[in-house]
C-alpha cells in the first residue's frame, strides 16, 4: 500500500513538471519570436509590429482578457459593440505588450521557475530580465485549452497586467455610463496614438 | 555588515512606516500623487516621513548639519527606482486610456504585495479569464 501510495505521488508529480516544462519551452519559442524580429534591424517598424501583434493575438487569451476587463459593461453592450471592443481591445494589448518588450530586446533574459498549479490549471513561468544595475522579474500565467497554451496574464513586481488594465478601464467607464460604444471610439483613439508611437 | 539571520533562514524583507500603520489596522486614506515621490497615500505619506526622520544616515546628516545629504538621498533613489521599472512605465504610459488609474491600479497593487511580504509573483490575485471564450 505504502509502495503504491508512493507511485501515485511520483506519477502525480511528474506529470505537473511535464506540464511546467512544455509550457515553459512553448513560450520561449514564442518571446524569441517576437525578441528576435526586435534584433532584426532589415525589417521596417510596421512589419515588424505585425509579426509582433500576430504572435500576441494568437498566444494571449485576448477575448477573455478583454471580457473581464469591460466589468459590467460588457453584459449591458450589444453584439456588435463587444465583437468591435474584442477587436480593438486586442490591438491594445498587442500595443502594450509590444512596447514593454521593445525594451526587453536589448537585453538579456532567462526562464527560470516554472509551476503548476493543479488547483487553477494555470503554470506560473517566471523569466528574469537582467538590467544593467540588477534584474527583475516577469511571471507568464499560461493556461492549456484544447491541446494548445493561451497567455492569461503578465505579472512584473506583483502588479498584475490584467488587473490594472481592468482598473483603468473601469475607471474610464464609470466617466462615459458604461457604454462599451464609447469606450470603442475612445479606444480606437488611444490606439492610433499608440500606434503612431511605435511605427515612427 | 554581517547578515546572521539569513543563516537561520529569516531573509530580508522591505520595511517602512507604512506597512507597519497598515499592520496596525491604519486605512489607507485617499490616494495621492507626490512630487519626485508619486503615488502614494496619506497613511504611506506618514509613513514614508517617520521613515526618512529615523533613518540612521539622515538623522546624521541632520545632526552634522548636511541637511542638504536628505533630498539628493531622496531624489538618487526615486531615479533609481524608476530606471528599474522604465520600460514598463513607458509602456502603461503610451498606452493607457487612463494613466491615473492605471498607476493608481499598480501602486495599491504593489503595496499590497509589501503589506502582506508576498515577492512572489505566484501569489498575486488571479484573474477569472475564460478561455473557452476564445
Amino acid at each position: 500500500m505504502k509502495l503504491f501510495s508512493i507511485i501515485i505521488f511520483f506519477i502525480f508529480f511528474n506529470t505537473q513538471q511535464i506540464s511546467a516544462n512544455e509550457a515553459s519551452n512553448w513560450l520561449k519559442k514564442e518571446i524569441d519570436i517576437i525578441l528576435n524580429s526586435y534584433k532584426n534591424t532589415n525589417m521596417s517598424k510596421e512589419t515588424r509590429f505585425l509579426i509582433v501583434e500576430d504572435t500576441i493575438n494568437y498566444n494571449f487569451a485576448g477575448a477573455g482578457i478583454a471580457k473581464f476587463v469591460a466589468g459590467d459593461s460588457w453584459v449591458l453592450a450589444n453584439k456588435e459593440n463587444k465583437k468591435k471592443y474584442i477587436k480593438l481591445f486586442k490591438r491594445h494589448l498587442a500595443l502594450n505588450i509590444s512596447s514593454m518588450m521593445e525594451g526587453y530586446s536589448h537585453q538579456k533574459y532567462q526562464l527560470k521557475n516554472t509551476d503548476f498549479d493543479s488547483h487553477s490549471k494555470v503554470s506560473l513561468i517566471e523569466m528574469e530580465i537582467y538590467h544593467d544595475n540588477g534584474s527583475l522579474t516577469v511571471t507568464w500565467r499560461v493556461k492549456k485549452s484544447k491541446e494548445r497554451y493561451y497567455i492569461i496574464d503578465l505579472l512584473v513586481a506583483n502588479i498584475s497586467l490584467v488587473i490594472t488594465k481592468r482598473s483603468e478601464f473601469n475607471s474610464m467607464l464609470k466617466n462615459i455610463n458604461n457604454s462599451l460604444e464609447e469606450l470603442n471610439i475612445l479606444l480606437e483613439q488611444q490606439n492610433k496614438i499608440s500606434y503612431d508611437k511605435i511605427i515612427n | 555588515m554581517i547578515d546572521v539571520a539569513e543563516k537561520i533562514g529569516l531573509e530580508q524583507q522591505q520595511e517602512d512606516f507604512g506597512q507597519t500603520l497598515a499592520t496596525w489596522g491604519i486605512g489607507d486614506g485617499f490616494y495621492i500623487v507626490l512630487p519626485i515621490f508619486g503615488p502614494s497615500n496619506i497613511r504611506d505619506t506618514a509613513g514614508m516621513i517617520l521613515t526618512y526622520v529615523t533613518d540612521p544616515v539622515n538623522a546624521y546628516a541632520i545632526s552634522e548639519n548636511e541637511e542638504w545629504i536628505l533630498p539628493a538621498r531622496t531624489a538618487t533613489n526615486a531615479l533609481d527606482q524608476r530606471s528599474r521599472i522604465i520600460d514598463e512605465v513607458n509602456a502603461l504610459r503610451n498606452n493607457s486610456i487612463d494613466y491615473y488609474a492605471a498607476v493608481r491600479s499598480s501602486y495599491y497593487q504593489n503595496r499590497k504585495a509589501a503589506i502582506l511580504n508576498i515577492d512572489d509573483n505566484s501569489q498575486t490575485p488571479l484573474p477569472l479569464i475564460s478561455i473557452e471564450f476564445e
